[in-house]
C-alpha cells in the first residue's frame, strides 16, 4: 500500500509545500528532504514519489489502484531507481551507475524519480559525482535526496535542491504519537513515553528507539548519580562497551543531569523525569549548578564520541570523577 | 513537465549579466579583444556564484562566429550549439565522476585532434578538485604546453585541494562570494519579470540567508513562489526557513542574562513548537550575543546586524544587563558550543545545555575597574597584585606575568654583590638576598620555584619549606639544583647545607610565631588544588601575596578555560 500525504503527523508545512508542487506543476529536479532522524522523511519521499508516478493523482497522493501505483507497491516500478548504502556508505560507484541508468531514456512515459536514502551517507566523492546530475538532471527525472543532517552534506548539494524541512515537533505531540502506536502505546509506562519523548529532540522515531532505554534504566541512573557504589557503574559501563553499545544510550542520563542542573538552579518546572522528582531533588543540592551544566556538559560530549571510542572507560571516569568531589 | 528551475533559467548568457565578478569579467574580455587568451583558467569560488556559468560563456565568447568577442552575438549556429550542449568541440566534462587516470588519458588522446568545426576546442572540467592525483598528475604535460587551439576550464570550489603543479600552469580566477545587496537586486529583478509579487522584507531575508550564493537565493525565491502561491512574504519566507525573529532571540538571551534558567528553558520550548530551526535559533542567538558585544565595545549603532528600530531599543536595553567583558565571555562560549548544538545525536539537549552554561556563566571583573583599583592600592608593588586563589585564572596568569617581569627588574638598582648579607643577619634577609642574586643572574624558574617557597636560617643550615613535594623536587633537577648551592654559598659567605622540608611537616617556634593569621591564609590559598595547577602552568609564576576575597558584587568564580574537550583540563575553584 502506497503511502498519503495526509498520513504524516505534525509535518503540515512540509505537506503543504509537496502538495503546492503538484498544483502547480513545478515539480523541482532535486528535492532535499532534511530534518531529525525519525520525523517522517523517508515516508515522505516515498509518498510524494507515488503521487508523481501515478496516473490518477489524487489530492492526497497517488491513487493506489492504477498500474503505476501497483507496480510500485509491489517494489517492481522501473521508473523508481532506489540509492542505499552499502556497508553505510553510498559509495562513487553507486552513483555512477545511478547515471549511467539516467543516461538511458526513461523505461515508461511517466517521470522518473531517484531515492537517495539516507543522502549524508554519501561519501564525497559519491556527492560530487552527483553534483552536475543534481543540477542538471535529464528531462523529467527528480532527484529526491534525504537527509538527516544537511552539515554532513557540502554545501555544493544542497545549493541545488529545493529544501523540504520536517520540523521537530513538541514533546507533547510526540507523546501523543507514541502513545498511538501499536508497539509503544499501553505495553509502556507513562512515564518512560514521556522521558522519551522529551529525550527524543521532537523525532517521534528516534523516541521509538529511547523507549527500551527509558524503560530500563532510569531508576538505576538516578542511583548512580546519587552515591558512589563503584558496583553499580561498573555494571552499567559494562553495558557501554564497543560491542554491546547502542544508540541513544547516552539519553537516559542527559535527561537525567539535565534536570538536575536545573533543579539545582532552583527551577522546578519543566522536568523531563518528572516521575523521579524526589529522588533528583534530594540529589540536586549536592552540587552546583556549575558543576551539574559541567557534568552535562561531558556527558554530552561523550555522545558524539566515534564509534571507536571507549566508550565503558570514559563513562567510568566520568562517574568516579563526579563522585570523588563529594 | 517542460518545466525548469529558477536558477536554471536564469543563467547568464553573457559577461555582462553575471553579477558582481566584475574583476574577472574586465580581466577575461580584454583577453578576449586583445587576442591574448591563456590555454588554461582556472575558476575558484564558493557555491552558485557563477564559475559554471562563466566557462560557458567563455566557452561561446571564443567560438562565436562573429568573434572572439566578449558579447557572444547567441544567434549563430556555434552559440546555440554550444547552448544547448551539443558542440562537438565543447566538452563538459564531470570532474567528480570522471576521476581517474583513463579518463585523464582519454582526453589527452582526443585533444591531439584539432577542433572539428569551432575555433577552438574547450574542454570544461567542473569539480576539478575530485580528480585523482595520478590525474592530475596525468594532466601536467598537456596543460603545461596543449595543441594549439584547446583550452582548458576548471571550475572548482576548493582550489586548495588541487595540487600546485596544476595552480601554477592556469591563470586562476577567484570568483567572491556576492554581497547582500547583488542577490537583492537580482531577486527583485527576477521577481518582476516572474511576475511574483513579492515584499521588499521578505527579498531581504531570503537575500541575506543565502549567504553569498546566488543559487543558494533563487532557489529559496522559487521555493518561496511555489509556497506562497505566486506571492512572497516576509512571514512565509521567516516560517519556510525556520528563521527566529530578532525579537524572539533577544527575548531568548534576555532570560538568559537575567540568570532564570527555567524561563530561558521555557522560552526555548516555546520558539522551538512554533517551528523554530534549530540551526537557525543558535545563529540568531549567536547573533544577539555578537551585537551586544559589538555595541557594549563601539556604541556605534551602525556596526550592528540590522535591526528594526523596536528590536535595537531592546537590544540596548539588553546590553545595560552586564558588562562588555561578560558579553564577550558570553558570546564566546556560545560561538564554541556549535558542535554541542548542531553536532549531536540530541541538539535540543544540546541546546538546552547552552542554555545553562550561559545562565550559569560565571560574572567576570571589570578588567577597568580592576586596573583603577590596583593603581589606588598603595602598595609597594601595585603591578604586582599577585595571584590570588579566587582570581580567574587568565586574569591570575596576566598579573603574575607582570611580577615575573618586575623581580627581575628589581636587582639592578641593588647589585649582586651589595646583596651578601653580613654574617649572623636575620635569616629573612639572607633569603632575600638569595633571591636578589638568582634575579641578578637572571635564573626566572629557579626565581619563581623559590618565591613560592619560605626560607630561613637555621645555624648553619638553609632549610626551604614548600607546602607541595613536587615543587621542592623540582628543586634538585640537575640544572637547578647546583645554580641554587652555588647562590647560597654566594649569598652566605660561606658555604651552607640546604635541607627541603615539605610544611607543617616540623615548625620551628620562630616561624610558628611568625605564622599569625596571614600565614594561614597563606597555606590555605597555597593548598588550593586550582592554584597549584596554575602555577604548574605557568612555569615561573608566583605567589606574591595572599588577600581575602574582597569583592562586593560578582563572587568571582573560575572563568572556564573553555577547552575543546570538557573532561580534562578544566579546573574548579570550590564557591
Amino acid at each position: 500500500m502506497v503511502g498519503r500525504l495526509s498520513s504524516l503527523r505534525g509535518q503540515d508545512g512540509a505537506v503543504a509545500l509537496l502538495r503546492r508542487y503538484f498544483e502547480t506543476g513545478n515539480v523541482p529536479a532535486g528535492l532535499l528532504f532534511h530534518g531529525e532522524e525519525g520525523t517522517g522523511k523517508e515516508k515522505a519521499a516515498v509518498a510524494f514519489l507515488a503521487a508523481l508516478l501515478c496516473r490518477d493523482r489524487k489530492e492526497d497522493g497517488a491513487c493506489g489502484e492504477c498500474p503505476d501505483c501497483r507496480l510500485l507497491s509491489s517494489g517492481a516500478h522501473p521508473n523508481l531507481l532506489r540509492v542505499e548504502p552499502e556497508n553505510h556508505f553510498i559509495q562513487i560507484a553507486d552513483i555512477r551507475g545511478l547515471k549511467e541508468e539516467l543516461s538511458l531514456k526513461a523505461f515508461s512515459d511517466r517521470p522518473r524519480g531517484v531515492l537517495v536514502c539516507p543522502a549524508d551517507r554519501m561519501t564525497l566523492q559519491a556527492a560530487n559525482a552527483l553534483l552536475k546530475t543534481l543540477e542538471e538532471p535529464p528531462p523529467a527525472t527528480h532527484l529526491l535526496l534525504v537527509a538527516h543532517r544537511l552539515s554532513w552534506l557540502p554545501p555544493t548539494i544542497v545549493s541545488r535542491c529545493q529544501k523540504i524541512p520536517f520540523r521537530t515537533m513538541p514533546a507533547e505531540t510526540v507523546e501523543d504519537i507514541l502513545g498511538e502506536l501499536p508497539e509503544a502505546g499501553k505495553r509502556r509506562s507513562k512515564a518512560a513515553l514521556r522521558a522519551a519523548a522529551a529525550c527524543s529532540g521532537g523525532s517521534p522515531g528516534r523516541a521509538l528507539l529511547l523507549l527500551d532505554e527509558m524503560e530500563k534504566s532510569r531508576e538505576t541512573w538516578a542511583g548512580l548519580f546519587t552515591r558512589p557504589d563503584p558496583a553499580a557503574v561498573f555494571a552499567t559501563s559494562d553495558g557501554w562497551r564497543k560491542s554491546e553499545a547502542q544508540e541513544g544510550q547516552a539519553a537516559v542520563p542527559l535527561a537525567i543531569v539535565r534536570d538536575l542542573a536545573l533543579l539545582s538552579s532552583g527551577e522546578n518546572a519543566d522536568i523531563i523525569n518528572e516521575d523521579l522528582r524526589d529522588v533528583l531533588c534530594a540529589i540536586a543540592p549536592r552540587k552546583t549548578p556549575q558543576e551539574w551544566t559541567r557534568a552535562f556538559r561531558t556527558l554530552l560530549t561523550m555522545s558524539r564520541l566515534p564509534p571507536q571510542a571507549q566508550k565503558r572507560l570514559a563513562l567510568e571516569a566520568f562517574l568516579f570523577d563526579l563522585h570523588g568531589k563529594d | 513537465m517542460a518545466y525548469e528551475a529558477l536558477a536554471r533559467k536564469w543563467r547568464p548568457k553573457g559577461f555582462e549579466e553575471v553579477v558582481g565578478q566584475g574583476h574577472v569579467t574586465r580581466a577575461l574580455a580584454n583577453a578576449i579583444s586583445l587576442g591574448k587568451i591563456h590555454h588554461a583558467y582556472l575558476f575558484a569560488g564558493t557555491r552558485g556564484v557563477g564559475k559554471t556559468t562563466f566557462a560557458r560563456i567563455l566557452a561561446r565568447a571564443l567560438n562565436c562566429e562573429k568573434g572572439p568577442s566578449a558579447s557572444p552575438c547567441q544567434k549563430c549556429a556555434a552559440c546555440n550549439e554550444i547552448l544547448a550542449g551539443t558542440a562537438v568541440d565543447v566538452q563538459e566534462i564531470d570532474g567528480a565522476s570522471n576521476t581517474g587516470i583513463d579518463d585523464v588519458r582519454r582526453l589527452r588522446e582526443n585533444a591531439a585532434y584539432a577542433p572539428s568545426r569551432l575555433r577552438y576546442k574547450i574542454y570544461i572540467i567542473d569539480e576539478v578538485h575530485m580528480l585523482s592525483k595520478s590525474a592530475f598528475n596525468g594532466l601536467l604535460k598537456i596543460l603545461e604546453e596543449p595543441p594549439p587551439h584547446t583550452v582548458f576550464v576548471f571550475a572548482t570550489t576548493e582550489p586548495n585541494r588541487i595540487p600546485d603543479t596544476i595552480l601554477s600552469r592556469v591563470q586562476r580566477f577567484d570568483f567572491r562570494m556576492l554581497s547582500e545587496e547583488e542577490i537583492l537586486d537580482r531577486l527583485r529583478e527576477m521577481a518582476k519579470a516572474e511576475k511574483i509579487d513579492c515584499e521588499e522584507d521578505a527579498l531581504r531575508l531570503m537575500a541575506r540567508y543565502a549567504f553569498g550564493s546566488m543559487r543558494d537565493g533563487q532557489s529559496i525565491f522559487e521555493q518561496a513562489a511555489v509556497s506562497g502561491n505566486g506571492r512572497i512574504t516576509a512571514a512565509l519566507v521567516e516560517e519556510m526557513l525556520g528563521l527566529v525573529g530578532t525579537e524572539a532571540a533577544i527575548d531568548l538571551v534576555g532570560a538568559v542574562a537575567a540568570g532564570s534558567a527555567g524561563e530561558a528553558i521555557r522560552k526555548f520550548s516555546a520558539l522551538l513548537s512554533r517551528g523554530a530551526d534549530l540551526k537557525f535559533l543558535y545563529l540568531s542567538v549567536v547573533d544577539v550575543l555578537r551585537d551586544a558585544a559589538v555595541w557594549k565595545f563601539t556604541e556605534n549603532d551602525d556596526l550592528l546586524f540590522r535591526h528594526s528600530p523596536s528590536s535595537l531599543g531592546r537590544m540596548k536595553e539588553l546590553c545595560g544587563g552586564k558588562g562588555r567583558e561578560e558579553w564577550m565571555f558570553l558570546l564566546d562560549i556560545a560561538f564554541r558550543s556549535e558542535k554541542d548544538v548542531l553536532g549531536t545525536e540530541f541538539p535540543r539537549l544540546g541546546f538546552e545545555l547552552l542554555l545553562l552554561r550561559l545562565v550559569n556563566a560565571p560574572g567576570l571583573l571589570d578588567v577597568e575597574g580592576l586596573a583603577g583599583e590596583a593603581a589606588q592600592a598603595s602598595r609597594p608593588r601595585p603591578a604586582a597584585a599577585g595571584a590570588q586563589g579566587p582570581d580567574p585564572p587568565p586574569k591570575a596568569a596576566a598579573t603574575t606575568f607582570a611580577a615575573r617581569a618586575s623581580a627581575p627588574a628589581a636587582p639592578h638598582r641593588e647589585t649582586a654583590p651589595s646583596a651578601v648579607a653580613p654574617k649572623g643577619a636575620k635569616a629573612d634577609e639572607l633569603w632575600d638576598a638569595l633571591l636578589k642574586n638568582l634575579g641578578a643572574k637572571k635564573k626566572a624558574v629557579l626565581l619563581g620555584l623559590l618565591s613560592q617557597m619560605k626560607g630561613r636560617r637555621e645555624g648553619d643550615e638553609l632549610v626551604i619549606s614548600s607546602p607541595h613535594q613536587f615543587v621542592l623536587d623540582r628543586l634538585k633537577e640537575e640544572d637547578k639544583w647546583p645554580i641554587l648551592l652555588q647562590a647560597v654559598s654566594e649569598v652566605a659567605g660561606k658555604k651552607l647545607d640546604v635541607r627541603l622540608s615539605v610544611f607543617g611537616e616540623k615548625k620551628s617556634p620562630e616561624t610558628a610565631a611568625v605564622a599569625g593569621e596571614e600565614e594561614r591564609a597563606r597555606m590555605s590559598a597555597l593548598s588550593d588544588p586550582l592554584l597549584a595547577e596554575v602555577l604548574r602552568e605557568f612555569e615561573g609564576a608566583t605567589v606574591l601575596e595572599v588577600r581575602p576575597v574582597p569583592r562586593k558584587k560578582t563572587l568571582p568564580q573560575t572563568a572556564e578555560p573553555d577547552a575543546e574537550e570538557p573532561v580534562e583540563g578544566e579546573s574548579e575553584q570550590e564557591p
